[in-house]
């Protein structure tokens, strides 16, 4: 009687209110829960993403991708009986707004934050997220603290911008001639390791680094730095710069006539059919961008374009609603081979088993390790002609690592 | 250096117009109308919904756009700053940046999901090229019109019986009160000017900065900086100061970078209001005991 007294005090305190309702570990009394945020019929993910603000028309394909591809599971029964259910909350690539949109998604007890874009806004999560064990997967973001040192729960897709610009500058200066480099980048967290990626490959191709210009992380002075590029005469120039500001820029490029001689280099944030459709087509047709996925003319595109168009028909089928639709597909994977009883650390265990594995017919081969978070070491290299996207090559990967 | 010159006029130029308008409105109201950039928004916006969303020809929408933002002007005096009793100049002040955060909002849902969007093209994608010096032929576009409507309002406050009573009622409210001016119809008349010359400088940079709820923000803080140089009681000094800002903001991105940009512009704003509080043209405050 008194061991009841007692526990019965301490319920009434509120102490232990978990303990006392005799929950399960996903918090609920539900029998078929495994873990936080699944149950019998569900598990529920959450995903931040800029759905407005100054980078939505590059972030916004990417959760229709992967809520597409997560109806189309759902549709045909869910991953062992129990659907997919993505929460997607508005922070318009600003960080306290994803800080607030984490805290929702804690509160809530999700399995997982999936996906979202921007890489201001996923080094807010990615912080937040160390030691607490919430499963943090695949963000369009190419930011080395998702990766460098690897956490237990964070797990990335897309390979960093300064290893993409270290891989695309030789591999241009090699397939397309040699000559100089100018490079553009975002004031956006790392951006001198975007630099440094730069010059690291355009010595590595046997080229001249020319200069480098730095744009403010919204809204740049495009006109001045298109002024500021053409003074340095490249050859090429590479950007790592947020899209809408790639856009500004090459457009002014256009318009002043100042359009590098030879190409325009862009990391994957460019292979986006939105931003290409701003683009002044002289300027258009000099685009060779590094890419995670096929773009949406390739045959290997098809299973997500049919997804796209059933169930979400609004979104265009671009490379980033790709990347989402892949992501969902190299999640639905890990989450098969988690088990019927899918918990936080059995999906991080399936992941880490992930080897070489053709894991999304949209993506290069993915692996990742117990020690490297970083599923792909290749992309593409997509050209642009009359406004589309088409593969002209697979570009391996060198990461600093 | 000259295409650097000239990219820096016809960017100052644009602060210039929409310093007018906010100067304008200073002298008519003494308020500083920071909603400024919220109506240039709004009017770019409304192009490229008209455009875009709905297939009107690019060459009937810029007009209605303009016209429907001037008519917005007016009705935005009437509903929200006509000052009721009690109501102080502080009140009006924070009015317009209750008005900015209300307009920002409602741009930004009405816009929608995928900002920026692309504004159709006004001017050709072509440069003058004469040896080493690249101008776009926009930015000598945009310089052009930018004088021709600055010279226009010359013209109005000068020549014209309305233009005369809104410089009389600028330099003494109420003596020409006094004298039978219709002050509330003025300051509409001004409110519907400050408007449309925003919709004006919102079409002619919406192409640069594409079309999102936030394509002025970044812009305004240069605007205000333009005034505060030129002196926010000067029609000319709003475009004295905004060409000074553009040229400065320029050349600094361009010899050094980003943050060179924004510290000169700011380190000039700082210096102006430390040795002429009053701005280069702006008229000393004189009160009488």
């Amino acid at each position: 009687m008194k061991h009841r007294l007692w526990i019965a005090a301490l319920c009434a305190t509120g102490l232990s209110i978990t303990a006392c309702t005799a929950k399960t570990p996903a918090g609920n009394a539900d029998p078929g829960a495994s873990s936080a945020g699944v149950t019998a019929t569900t598990i529920t993910l959450g995903t931040s993403n800029a759905l407005t603000g100054p980078v939505a028309a590059v972030c916004l394909p990417t959760s229709a991708g992967a809520s597409a591809w997560f109806q189309h599971v759902n549709a045909d029964g869910g991953v062992n009986g129990r659907k997919i259910q993505d929460t997607v909350l508005d922070d318009g690539y600003q960080a306290p707004r994803a800080a607030a949109n984490l805290r929702t998604f804690q509160s809530d007890n999700v399995f997982a934050l999936f996906g979202g874009c921007g890489t201001i806004t996923a080094a807010v999560i990615a912080n937040a997220v160390k030691g607490t064990g919430l499963p943090y997967l695949f963000p369009y973001a190419a930011l080395p603290a998702l990766v460098h040192p690897a956490q237990p729960n964070v797990y990335a897709l897309l390979p960093l911008y300064n290893d993409q610009a270290r891989s695309l500058v030789p591999y241009v200066l090699h397939r397309y001639g040699r000559g100089s480099v100018y490079a553009v980048t975002s004031e956006i967290p790392g951006y001198q390791a975007d630099v440094d990626g730069v010059m690291a490959g355009t010595s590595a191709g046997g080229g001249a680094f020319s200069g480098s210009a730095l744009l403010p992380s919204v809204n740049a002075p495009a006109q001045q730095a298109a002024l500021k590029v053409g003074a340095a005469h490249p050859d090429y120039a590479m950007l790592t710069v947020l899209a809408p500001d790639a856009a500004r820029l090459l457009n002014a490029m256009a318009a002043a006539g100042t359009v590098p001689r030879k190409a325009v280099l862009g990391v994957s944030v460019l292979a986006s059919e939105a931003f290409a459709s701003a683009l002044t087509p002289s300027v258009a047709a000099l685009l060779r961008t590094a890419s995670p996925t096929v773009p949406p003319s390739d045959a290997r595109a098809a299973e997500c374009l049919a997804a796209l168009r059933q169930y979400s028909p609004g979104t265009t089928p671009d490379a980033l609603a790709l990347y989402g639709c892949a992501a969902a597909q190299v999640f639905v994977a890990a989450l098969k081979a988690a088990g019927a009883q899918p918990t936080r650390a059995k999906l991080e265990a399936a992941l880490n088993a992930i080897h070489n594995a053709q894991a999304s017919p949209l993506l290069p081969p993915v692996s990742f390790s117990a020690a490297d978070h970083m599923g792909l070491h290749s992309m593409f290299l997509l050209t642009l002609h009359d406004g589309r996207f088409t593969a002209a090559g697979t570009l391996p990967i060198t990461a600093l690592g | 250096m000259l295409d650097v010159l000239i990219t820096g006029v016809a960017s100052g130029l644009l602060y210039g117009l929409l310093g007018f308008a906010i100067v304008v409105l200073y002298r008519m109201t003494r308020i500083a109308n920071f909603a400024e950039g919220s109506l240039a928004t709004l009017g770019a916006a409304l192009v490229w919904d008209l455009v875009s969303r709905h297939g009107v020809p690019l060459g009937i929408a810029v007009p209605v756009s303009i016209a429907a933002l001037g008519v917005f002007g007016g009705i935005v005096h009437w509903v929200v700053m006509r000052a009721s009793d009690g109501a102080g100049q502080l009140n009006l002040t924070v009015r317009t940046l209750g008005l900015y955060l209300l307009l920002f909002s409602l741009t930004d849902k009405w816009l929608g999901e995928g900002q920026p969007f692309t504004f159709p093209r006004i001017f050709p994608v072509r440069s003058i090229t004469l040896g080493p010096l690249h101008v776009a032929e926009s930015s000598l576009a945009v310089a052009g019109i930018a004088v021709v409507l600055a010279a226009g309002f010359l013209a109005l406050f000068k020549w014209t019986h309305s233009g005369l009573l809104l410089r009389g009622i600028a330099s003494d409210r109420d003596t020409a009160r006094l004298l039978g001016a219709n002050v509330r119809w003025l300051e509409s008349l001004a409110w519907v000017l400050a408007a449309a010359v925003a919709a004006v400088v919102g079409i002619l940079t919406a192409p640069t900065t594409l079309v999102s709820s936030d394509m002025m923000d970044s812009s305004l803080l240069y605007v205000f900086a333009g005034v505060v140089i030129g002196g926010l009681t000067s029609l000319g000094g709003a475009f004295v100061g905004g060409i000074t800002v553009g040229l400065v903001q320029g050349a600094a991105y361009y010899y050094g970078n980003a943050d060179l940009s924004l510290l000169s512009v700011f380190a000039l704003f700082l210096a102006t209001l430390l040795v002429r509080p009053h701005g280069l043209f702006g008229q000393r405050a004189q009160e009488r005991l």
